[in-house]
């Protein structure tokens, strides 16, 4: 009869071995053959391509996922830096547009009740030539298409209902234009060689990212005015 | 107070998912169903299992070594001992309540085993997750916390419990322990 203490020393002493054991026992990769369902290689592929993003892509997209267009409630800012402020008065809401050193905020301010609002997709009829839809996402506030081409540049859309609050965007040591286009001011610049459109009606805020030329994604925007 | 993630993505973690799948995708389907005898679900568990590696990509240093193939093989059936309980009784059933065994590594011929690591072997997996993780791979609690997605108070109260369960099997093969 054999005597055990179990303790973290018995069993940082043992587990290697009770592990390799477990590994040794399963078959080699190579002699088992499943056939995987479509279902589960399109899925996969889908997620690998993700994953192959550029960095600034993927952690632009998770970035706007988690916490993207953020909606802070007046958020008090105190920063000692010149800027510039243009407001566009519209229906629901007045939208500040302030141009700091460092980033770039677009308050949104209403006093009405938009939780009874429902997204209406705005889809863009014009895509540029080789770009097909990787994602599609939808729910009761955001809408948003990755777009994809043969060479993996992508093209992000998001279509967000407004509520009050602000979003920040990081344009530190990058020239930010306001211009109009077809009578609507839309924010751009490029940051990193990725080029960014900012734009929002009396309901929405739209979102257009990619590493293709600015005036197609102009081309797109208009696009998009033309269709809602 | 500038509120924007930068999320720091290496370069070299751009293909390492591509070359986990390639390397590992038939292993982690086999360990699944060995679980879940069922091909739809156990498919369900693999793509679950690499969006779980995908947070976890920071820990992964070689693609084909023991130590990957070891972490990689617990994401599973941590995922497939989930799926099985949701399964079986609608999530009622605790973690620690499911007592699944792998009965091909039990019943093994090939190996030389000593009487602890038969012993260990006798664990259900639910269990022996979770020590593999802290006592072979050398995760801390915190780790481990993130890699099965649970509370720290949780992971210890795992490694507790199957501290005891193996002193319970210990018992029952007539050997004297203490804890």
């Amino acid at each position: 009869m054999d005597k055990y203490i179990i303790n973290d020393d018995f069993l940082y002493k043992y587990m290697k071995g009770a592990e390799n054991i477990i590994l040794e026992s399963l078959p080699k990769e190579e002699e088992l053959s499943y056939k995987f369902s479509k279902r589960f290689k399109r899925k996969m592929n889908k997620l690998i391509r993700r994953e192959n993003r550029t960095p600034f892509m993927k952690s632009f997209i998770n970035h706007s996922k988690k916490v993207a267009v953020l909606f802070l409630i007046f958020a008090t800012i105190a920063f000692a830096t010149t800027m510039s402020v243009e407001a566009y008065r519209v229906k629901f809401f007045e939208v500040v547009i302030e141009v700091w050193e460092e980033f770039t905020s677009m308050i949104f301010k209403n006093n009405k009740n938009i939780n009874d609002r429902k997204l209406i997709p705005a889809v863009p009829e014009y895509t540029p030539k080789g770009f097909s839809i990787l994602e599609e996402n939808i729910n009761d506030y955001v809408y948003s298409i990755i777009y994809v081409n043969e060479n993996n540049e992508e093209i992000f859309y998001e279509q967000r209902i407004i509520s009050q609050g602000e979003v920040l965007l990081d344009t530190e040591n990058i020239e930010v234009e306001t211009i109009e286009v077809d009578n609507q001011a839309i924010i751009l610049f490029t940051n990193k060689g990725v080029n960014q459109i900012y734009w929002s009606d009396d309901s929405y805020s739209f979102t257009l990212i990619s590493t293709i030329n600015i005036e197609e994604l102009i081309t797109i925007t208009k696009n998009i005015f033309k269709n809602k | 107070m500038l509120i924007y993630l930068s999320m720091i993505e290496l370069e070299e973690d751009k293909n390492k998912l591509e070359q986990l799948y390639t390397t590992y995708k038939q292993t982690m389907f086999y360990v699944a169903n060995r679980i879940l005898k069922d091909e739809y679900l156990s498919e369900d568990v693999v793509h679950q299992a690499f969006l779980r590696i995908i947070d976890n990509l920071s820990k992964i240093d070689k693609i084909d070594c023991h130590k990957t193939k070891g972490f990689i093989v617990v994401i599973v059936e941590n995922i497939a001992i989930d799926s099985y309980r949701k399964r079986k009784r609608e999530n009622t059933l605790s973690f620690d309540e499911v007592e699944i065994y792998i009965e091909d590594v039990k019943n093994s011929d090939n190996f030389i085993l000593n009487d602890i690591e038969e012993t260990i072997l006798k664990l259900p997996i639910n269990y022996s997750t979770v020590l593999r993780l802290k006592y072979s791979q050398g995760y801390t609690n915190e780790e481990i916390s993130e890699i099965l997605m649970i509370s720290e108070e949780n992971v210890r109260q795992r490694i507790s419990r199957g501290k005891k369960r193996l002193i319970e099997i210990l018992a029952e093969g007539g050997n004297k322990f203490y804890g």
